[in-house]
Protein backbone atom coordinates (compact mmCIF):
# COMPACT_ATOMS: atom_id res chain seq x y z
CA UNK A 1 0.00 0.00 0.00
CA UNK A 2 0.99 3.34 -1.00
CA UNK A 3 1.61 6.09 1.41
CA UNK A 4 -1.04 8.47 -0.55
CA UNK A 5 -3.75 5.41 -0.09
CA UNK A 6 -3.07 4.81 3.35
CA UNK A 7 -3.47 8.96 4.18
CA UNK A 8 -6.74 8.44 1.74
CA UNK A 9 -8.14 5.98 3.36
CA UNK A 10 -7.31 7.15 6.90
CA UNK A 11 -9.08 10.68 5.68
CA UNK A 12 -12.14 8.32 4.63
CA UNK A 13 -12.23 6.83 8.21
CA UNK A 14 -12.17 10.12 10.11
CA UNK A 15 -14.98 11.51 7.84
CA UNK A 16 -16.82 8.89 8.88
CA UNK A 17 -16.48 9.27 12.42
CA UNK A 18 -17.25 12.83 11.93
CA UNK A 19 -19.83 12.63 9.87
CA UNK A 20 -21.57 10.28 12.70
CA UNK A 21 -21.14 12.41 15.31
CA UNK A 22 -22.89 15.15 13.61
CA UNK A 23 -25.72 12.61 12.64
CA UNK A 24 -25.66 12.18 16.14
CA UNK A 25 -25.50 15.77 17.34
CA UNK A 26 -28.10 16.50 14.98
CA UNK A 27 -30.31 13.77 15.92
CA UNK A 28 -30.14 14.92 19.66
CA UNK A 29 -30.87 19.09 18.55
CA UNK A 30 -33.64 17.57 16.51
CA UNK A 31 -35.29 15.60 19.69
CA UNK A 32 -34.90 18.08 21.70
CA UNK A 33 -36.84 20.71 19.11
CA UNK A 34 -39.40 18.35 19.17
CA UNK A 35 -39.76 18.34 22.90
CA UNK A 36 -39.58 21.94 22.33
CA UNK A 37 -42.26 22.61 19.76
CA UNK A 38 -44.49 20.11 21.60
CA UNK A 39 -44.36 22.30 24.82
CA UNK A 40 -44.93 25.20 23.00
CA UNK A 41 -48.41 23.77 21.61
CA UNK A 42 -49.04 22.82 25.53
CA UNK A 43 -48.50 26.39 26.47
CA UNK A 44 -51.23 27.66 24.31
CA UNK A 45 -53.34 25.11 24.30
CA UNK A 46 -53.21 23.02 27.67
CA UNK A 47 -56.83 23.29 28.26
CA UNK A 48 -57.36 21.22 25.82
CA UNK A 49 -55.76 18.56 28.07
CA UNK A 50 -56.95 20.42 31.64
CA UNK A 51 -53.81 22.35 32.33
CA UNK A 52 -54.81 26.34 32.78
CA UNK A 53 -53.62 28.41 29.92
CA UNK A 54 -52.83 31.96 30.42
CA UNK A 55 -54.62 32.94 27.64
CA UNK A 56 -56.78 31.23 24.76
CA UNK A 57 -57.62 34.18 22.93
CA UNK A 58 -53.51 34.62 21.95
CA UNK A 59 -53.46 30.67 21.87
CA UNK A 60 -56.37 31.07 19.36
CA UNK A 61 -54.99 33.63 17.10
CA UNK A 62 -52.13 31.31 16.67
CA UNK A 63 -53.52 28.07 16.02
CA UNK A 64 -53.31 28.50 12.18
CA UNK A 65 -49.68 28.77 12.14
CA UNK A 66 -48.84 25.66 14.36
CA UNK A 67 -49.86 22.79 12.52
CA UNK A 68 -46.61 20.98 13.30
CA UNK A 69 -46.25 21.92 17.14
CA UNK A 70 -50.20 20.98 17.47
CA UNK A 71 -49.61 17.50 15.89
CA UNK A 72 -46.23 16.78 18.03
CA UNK A 73 -48.15 17.92 21.24
CA UNK A 74 -51.07 15.69 20.58
CA UNK A 75 -48.78 12.77 19.19
CA UNK A 76 -46.59 12.80 22.19
CA UNK A 77 -49.21 13.09 24.77
CA UNK A 78 -51.12 9.69 23.19
CA UNK A 79 -47.76 7.66 23.79
CA UNK A 80 -47.19 8.94 27.26
CA UNK A 81 -48.39 7.45 30.55
CA UNK A 82 -47.74 10.49 31.98
CA UNK A 83 -48.07 13.24 29.97
CA UNK A 84 -48.16 16.29 32.77
CA UNK A 85 -44.76 15.20 34.37
CA UNK A 86 -43.02 15.22 30.75
CA UNK A 87 -44.34 18.29 29.68
CA UNK A 88 -43.79 20.13 33.38
CA UNK A 89 -40.13 18.33 33.13
CA UNK A 90 -39.30 20.38 29.87
CA UNK A 91 -40.58 23.14 31.06
CA UNK A 92 -38.54 22.72 34.11
CA UNK A 93 -41.36 22.84 36.31
CA UNK B 1 -58.03 61.97 21.41
CA UNK B 2 -57.30 63.58 24.42
CA UNK B 3 -58.65 62.29 27.15
CA UNK B 4 -60.16 58.65 28.20
CA UNK B 5 -63.10 58.46 31.19
CA UNK B 6 -64.01 55.05 32.63
CA UNK B 7 -66.25 54.93 34.81
CA UNK B 8 -65.94 52.57 37.75
CA UNK B 9 -68.48 51.31 40.50
CA UNK B 10 -70.56 48.28 41.94
CA UNK B 11 -73.49 47.34 39.75
CA UNK B 12 -76.56 49.93 39.68
CA UNK B 13 -74.88 52.70 41.63
CA UNK B 14 -75.43 54.68 38.30
CA UNK B 15 -71.95 54.22 36.28
CA UNK B 16 -74.26 54.23 32.71
CA UNK B 17 -75.84 57.60 33.65
CA UNK B 18 -73.10 59.56 34.96
CA UNK B 19 -70.97 58.83 31.59
CA UNK B 20 -73.93 59.60 29.88
CA UNK B 21 -73.99 63.09 31.46
CA UNK B 22 -70.36 63.34 30.62
CA UNK B 23 -70.81 62.56 27.39
CA UNK B 24 -73.75 64.69 26.93
CA UNK B 25 -71.92 67.47 28.62
CA UNK B 26 -68.83 67.20 26.46
CA UNK B 27 -71.12 67.59 23.09
CA UNK B 28 -73.10 70.42 24.78
CA UNK B 29 -69.59 72.11 24.60
CA UNK B 30 -68.89 71.68 21.08
CA UNK B 31 -66.61 68.57 21.28
CA UNK B 32 -66.49 65.49 19.86
CA UNK B 33 -67.00 63.05 21.87
CA UNK B 34 -67.41 58.96 21.33
CA UNK B 35 -69.38 56.96 24.11
CA UNK B 36 -69.43 53.37 23.94
CA UNK B 37 -70.27 50.66 26.27
CA UNK B 38 -68.72 47.03 26.61
CA UNK B 39 -70.71 45.93 29.31
CA UNK B 40 -72.39 42.67 28.12
CA UNK B 41 -75.77 44.14 30.02
CA UNK B 42 -75.80 47.20 27.99
CA UNK B 43 -78.17 50.11 28.65
CA UNK B 44 -76.47 52.57 26.87
CA UNK B 45 -79.73 52.16 24.50
CA UNK B 46 -82.55 51.97 27.49
CA UNK B 47 -81.07 55.39 28.45
CA UNK B 48 -81.11 56.82 24.92
CA UNK B 49 -84.30 55.42 23.57
CA UNK B 50 -82.72 53.56 20.96
CA UNK B 51 -82.52 50.24 20.08
CA UNK B 52 -79.68 49.98 16.91
CA UNK B 53 -76.64 51.06 18.66
CA UNK B 54 -74.59 48.19 16.74
CA UNK B 55 -72.56 50.84 14.95
CA UNK B 56 -71.56 54.02 16.33
CA UNK B 57 -74.78 56.27 15.93
CA UNK B 58 -74.85 60.34 16.13
CA UNK B 59 -77.39 60.74 19.44
CA UNK B 60 -76.54 64.28 19.33
CA UNK B 61 -74.34 67.65 17.94
CA UNK B 62 -70.82 65.69 17.89
CA UNK B 63 -71.63 62.57 20.01
CA UNK B 64 -71.48 59.76 19.11
CA UNK B 65 -72.56 56.62 20.74
CA UNK B 66 -72.70 52.46 20.57
CA UNK B 67 -72.82 49.24 22.33
CA UNK B 68 -70.50 46.81 21.16
CA UNK B 69 -71.38 43.53 21.01
CA UNK B 70 -68.97 41.47 22.20
CA UNK B 71 -70.16 38.31 21.60
CA UNK B 72 -70.02 39.45 17.52
CA UNK B 73 -66.76 40.82 18.00
CA UNK B 74 -65.43 36.90 19.39
CA UNK B 75 -67.63 34.97 16.95
CA UNK B 76 -66.03 37.11 13.81
CA UNK B 77 -62.53 36.83 15.47
CA UNK B 78 -63.57 32.73 15.62
CA UNK B 79 -64.41 32.08 12.30
CA UNK B 80 -61.64 34.58 10.80
CA UNK B 81 -59.29 31.66 12.57
CA UNK B 82 -61.45 28.99 11.41
CA UNK B 83 -61.35 29.82 7.53
CA UNK B 84 -57.33 30.76 8.09
CA UNK B 85 -56.58 27.09 10.01
CA UNK B 86 -58.41 25.71 6.92
CA UNK B 87 -56.61 26.74 4.28
CA UNK B 88 -52.75 26.86 6.09
CA UNK B 89 -53.52 23.34 7.77
CA UNK B 90 -52.39 20.54 5.63
CA UNK B 91 -53.80 17.65 7.84
CA UNK B 92 -56.62 19.20 9.23
CA UNK B 93 -58.27 15.83 9.50
CA UNK B 94 -55.44 14.47 12.19
CA UNK B 95 -57.47 13.60 14.81
CA UNK B 96 -58.10 16.21 17.73
CA UNK B 97 -56.87 19.23 15.37
CA UNK B 98 -60.32 20.27 15.06
CA UNK B 99 -61.53 19.43 18.60
CA UNK B 100 -58.35 21.94 19.98
CA UNK B 101 -60.66 24.61 18.56
CA UNK B 102 -63.93 24.02 19.68
CA UNK B 103 -62.13 23.34 23.34
CA UNK B 104 -60.54 26.42 22.97
CA UNK B 105 -63.14 28.68 22.42
CA UNK B 106 -65.24 27.70 25.61
CA UNK B 107 -62.09 28.35 27.51
CA UNK B 108 -62.25 30.89 30.67
CA UNK B 109 -60.79 34.25 30.59
CA UNK B 110 -62.40 34.49 26.00
CA UNK B 111 -64.81 37.34 27.93
CA UNK B 112 -62.12 39.52 29.37
CA UNK B 113 -60.00 39.14 26.23
CA UNK B 114 -62.52 39.71 23.96
CA UNK B 115 -63.42 42.47 25.85
CA UNK B 116 -60.18 44.16 25.83
CA UNK B 117 -59.58 43.54 22.06
CA UNK B 118 -62.80 45.27 21.39
CA UNK B 119 -61.81 47.99 23.25
CA UNK B 120 -58.33 48.19 21.33
CA UNK B 121 -60.49 47.85 18.03
CA UNK B 122 -62.71 50.75 18.86
CA UNK B 123 -60.08 53.50 20.57
CA UNK B 124 -57.90 52.39 17.39
CA UNK B 125 -60.64 53.49 14.97
CA UNK B 126 -62.32 55.97 16.33
CA UNK B 127 -62.07 59.83 15.82
CA UNK B 128 -63.31 61.58 18.92
CA UNK B 129 -61.32 64.03 21.02
CA UNK B 130 -62.95 62.23 24.29
CA UNK B 131 -63.51 59.07 24.68
CA UNK B 132 -66.15 57.72 27.59
CA UNK B 133 -66.29 53.96 28.39
CA UNK B 134 -69.42 52.61 30.11
CA UNK B 135 -67.98 49.55 31.75
CA UNK B 136 -68.96 46.13 32.85
CA UNK B 137 -69.48 45.65 36.94
CA UNK B 138 -66.50 46.11 38.99
CA UNK B 139 -64.73 42.71 38.77
CA UNK B 140 -64.38 42.12 35.23
CA UNK B 141 -63.56 46.01 34.65
CA UNK B 142 -60.72 45.41 37.05
CA UNK B 143 -59.46 41.83 35.57
CA UNK B 144 -59.58 43.84 31.82
CA UNK B 145 -57.35 46.96 33.34
CA UNK B 146 -54.73 44.70 35.06
CA UNK B 147 -54.88 41.71 31.54
CA UNK B 148 -51.95 44.04 29.13
CA UNK B 149 -49.55 44.65 31.69
CA UNK B 150 -50.08 40.66 32.29
CA UNK B 151 -50.37 39.45 28.83
CA UNK B 152 -47.30 41.52 28.37
CA UNK B 153 -45.57 39.52 30.08
CA UNK B 154 -46.80 36.12 28.96
CA UNK B 155 -46.07 37.40 25.44
CA UNK B 156 -42.92 37.99 25.95
CA UNK B 157 -42.01 34.65 27.24
CA UNK B 158 -43.48 32.97 24.32
CA UNK B 159 -41.62 35.07 21.93
CA UNK B 160 -38.20 33.63 24.28
CA UNK B 161 -39.91 30.05 23.28
CA UNK B 162 -40.51 30.24 19.78
CA UNK B 163 -36.94 32.30 19.27
CA UNK B 164 -35.15 28.98 20.93
CA UNK B 165 -37.09 26.97 18.43
CA UNK B 166 -36.00 29.02 15.63
CA UNK B 167 -32.62 28.47 16.21
CA UNK B 168 -32.64 25.04 16.92
CA UNK B 169 -35.31 24.76 13.62
CA UNK B 170 -32.41 26.74 11.46
CA UNK B 171 -29.34 23.87 13.15
CA UNK B 172 -30.79 21.35 11.99
CA UNK B 173 -31.87 22.44 8.38
CA UNK B 174 -28.46 23.23 7.93
CA UNK B 175 -27.42 20.15 7.98
CA UNK B 176 -30.77 18.53 6.45
CA UNK B 177 -32.26 21.33 4.65
CA UNK B 178 -35.06 23.48 5.30
CA UNK B 179 -37.34 21.38 3.87
CA UNK B 180 -36.73 18.68 6.38
CA UNK B 181 -39.90 20.82 8.29
CA UNK B 182 -42.50 20.01 5.76
CA UNK B 183 -43.22 24.00 5.16
CA UNK B 184 -43.18 25.16 8.95
CA UNK B 185 -40.68 27.98 8.95
CA UNK B 186 -36.88 28.10 9.60
CA UNK B 187 -36.29 31.57 9.70
CA UNK B 188 -37.50 34.61 12.09
CA UNK B 189 -38.54 36.86 8.99
CA UNK B 190 -41.07 33.95 7.46
CA UNK B 191 -42.75 32.68 10.85
CA UNK B 192 -46.12 34.14 11.53
CA UNK B 193 -46.01 32.91 14.84
CA UNK B 194 -43.69 35.50 15.67
CA UNK B 195 -45.46 38.37 13.48
CA UNK B 196 -48.96 37.51 15.25
CA UNK B 197 -47.15 37.17 18.60
CA UNK B 198 -45.68 41.41 17.77
CA UNK B 199 -48.50 42.27 16.66
CA UNK B 200 -50.50 40.97 20.53
CA UNK B 201 -47.77 42.79 22.28
CA UNK B 202 -48.29 45.86 20.29
CA UNK B 203 -51.85 46.21 21.50
CA UNK B 204 -51.13 45.66 24.77
CA UNK B 205 -48.51 47.96 25.19
CA UNK B 206 -51.05 50.26 23.51
CA UNK B 207 -53.81 49.45 26.41
CA UNK B 208 -51.22 49.09 29.29
CA UNK B 209 -49.94 53.11 28.20
CA UNK B 210 -53.44 54.32 27.62
CA UNK B 211 -54.66 52.69 30.93
CA UNK B 212 -52.13 53.84 33.03
CA UNK B 213 -51.90 57.16 31.76
CA UNK B 214 -52.41 59.65 34.71
CA UNK B 215 -54.30 63.29 33.37
CA UNK B 216 -55.26 61.14 29.99
CA UNK B 217 -57.19 58.06 31.35
CA UNK B 218 -59.27 59.70 33.79
CA UNK B 219 -61.43 56.82 36.06
CA UNK B 220 -64.35 58.17 38.19
CA UNK B 221 -66.18 55.98 40.93
CA UNK B 222 -69.17 55.76 41.42
CA UNK B 223 -70.59 55.71 44.32
CA UNK B 224 -74.03 55.41 46.34
CA UNK B 225 -74.89 56.66 50.18
CA UNK B 226 -74.48 53.11 51.66
CA UNK B 227 -71.71 50.87 52.98
CA UNK B 228 -71.91 48.08 50.35
CA UNK B 229 -71.31 50.74 48.05
CA UNK B 230 -68.24 52.06 49.82
CA UNK B 231 -66.67 49.11 50.24
CA UNK B 232 -66.56 47.62 46.98
CA UNK B 233 -65.53 51.29 46.33
CA UNK B 234 -62.80 50.31 48.50
CA UNK B 235 -61.90 47.68 47.30
CA UNK B 236 -61.32 48.92 43.79
CA UNK B 237 -58.84 51.83 44.94
CA UNK B 238 -56.78 49.27 46.81
CA UNK B 239 -56.67 47.28 43.43
CA UNK B 240 -55.87 50.41 41.28
CA UNK B 241 -52.91 50.52 43.77
CA UNK B 242 -52.38 47.59 43.17
CA UNK B 243 -52.04 47.98 39.30
CA UNK B 244 -50.13 51.55 39.91
CA UNK B 245 -53.40 53.15 38.51
CA UNK B 246 -55.10 55.52 41.23
CA UNK B 247 -59.07 57.29 41.16
CA UNK B 248 -59.22 60.33 39.82
CA UNK B 249 -62.98 61.62 40.96
CA UNK B 250 -65.58 60.05 43.36
CA UNK B 251 -69.30 60.51 42.54
CA UNK B 252 -71.43 60.19 45.41
CA UNK B 253 -74.87 58.85 43.25
CA UNK B 254 -78.51 59.10 44.30
CA UNK B 255 -77.42 61.06 47.27
CA UNK B 256 -80.32 61.66 50.17
CA UNK B 257 -81.58 58.46 49.12
CA UNK B 258 -80.13 57.09 52.65
CA UNK B 259 -78.32 57.99 55.83
CA UNK B 260 -75.63 60.64 56.20
CA UNK B 261 -72.12 58.46 55.23
CA UNK B 262 -70.29 61.49 53.91
CA UNK B 263 -67.83 61.47 56.75
CA UNK B 264 -67.54 58.26 56.25
CA UNK B 265 -66.80 58.22 51.65
CA UNK B 266 -64.61 61.29 53.10
CA UNK B 267 -62.57 59.30 55.19
CA UNK B 268 -62.59 56.24 52.61
CA UNK B 269 -60.96 58.85 49.96
CA UNK B 270 -59.30 61.46 52.11
CA UNK B 271 -57.31 62.56 48.65
CA UNK B 272 -59.50 62.25 46.12
CA UNK B 273 -61.99 65.35 44.82
CA UNK B 274 -65.77 64.35 45.76
CA UNK B 275 -69.41 65.96 44.79
CA UNK B 276 -72.64 64.27 45.66
CA UNK B 277 -75.54 64.28 43.14
CA UNK B 278 -78.95 64.13 44.11
CA UNK B 279 -81.62 61.72 43.62
CA UNK B 280 -84.10 62.52 40.78
CA UNK B 281 -87.25 60.63 42.16
CA UNK B 282 -89.55 59.01 39.72
CA UNK B 283 -87.04 58.70 36.41
CA UNK B 284 -86.27 55.68 34.47
CA UNK B 285 -84.14 57.44 32.61
CA UNK B 286 -83.12 61.00 32.58
CA UNK B 287 -83.53 63.78 30.04
CA UNK B 288 -80.86 65.51 28.38
CA UNK B 289 -81.09 68.74 30.58
CA UNK B 290 -81.09 66.39 33.80
CA UNK B 291 -78.04 64.73 32.33
CA UNK B 292 -76.32 68.05 31.73
CA UNK B 293 -77.64 69.51 35.30
CA UNK B 294 -75.69 66.48 37.02
CA UNK B 295 -72.40 66.51 34.66
CA UNK B 296 -72.31 70.84 35.39
CA UNK B 297 -71.76 69.90 39.08
CA UNK B 298 -68.28 67.87 38.49
CA UNK B 299 -66.82 67.62 34.94
CA UNK B 300 -64.85 70.61 34.56
CA UNK B 301 -63.40 69.13 37.40
CA UNK B 302 -62.25 66.66 35.28
CA UNK B 303 -60.94 68.37 31.47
Amino acid sequence: MRLSDFFRSAREFFDGIKEGFKERTVDAVEAELKDMEGAFGLLLFGSVMGMPVFSSFVGISLLPYVEREVIIMLSTSRLLDDFASHWFEIADI
Amino acid sequence: MKKLFIFLGKGGVGKTTSSAALAFWLAERGKKVFWFSVDPAHNIGDLLGETELSRPKKVYRELYAQEVDVDRFLEDFLSEVSSRMKSLYRHLKVSGLEDIFDVMKLSPGMEESAILYAIHDRLTAVDADYVVIDTPPTGLTLRILALPTINIKWIEALKRWRLKILDRRSMVAHIKGEDHFGGAPVKKEDDRVLAELDSHLEKMRFLEDVFSRRGFCVKILVLNPDKLSIREGLRIKETLARLKMGIDLVLVNKWGLSGDVLSEIEKAFPDTSMFTLPFIEGKAALSKEELLFLAGQWADKVL
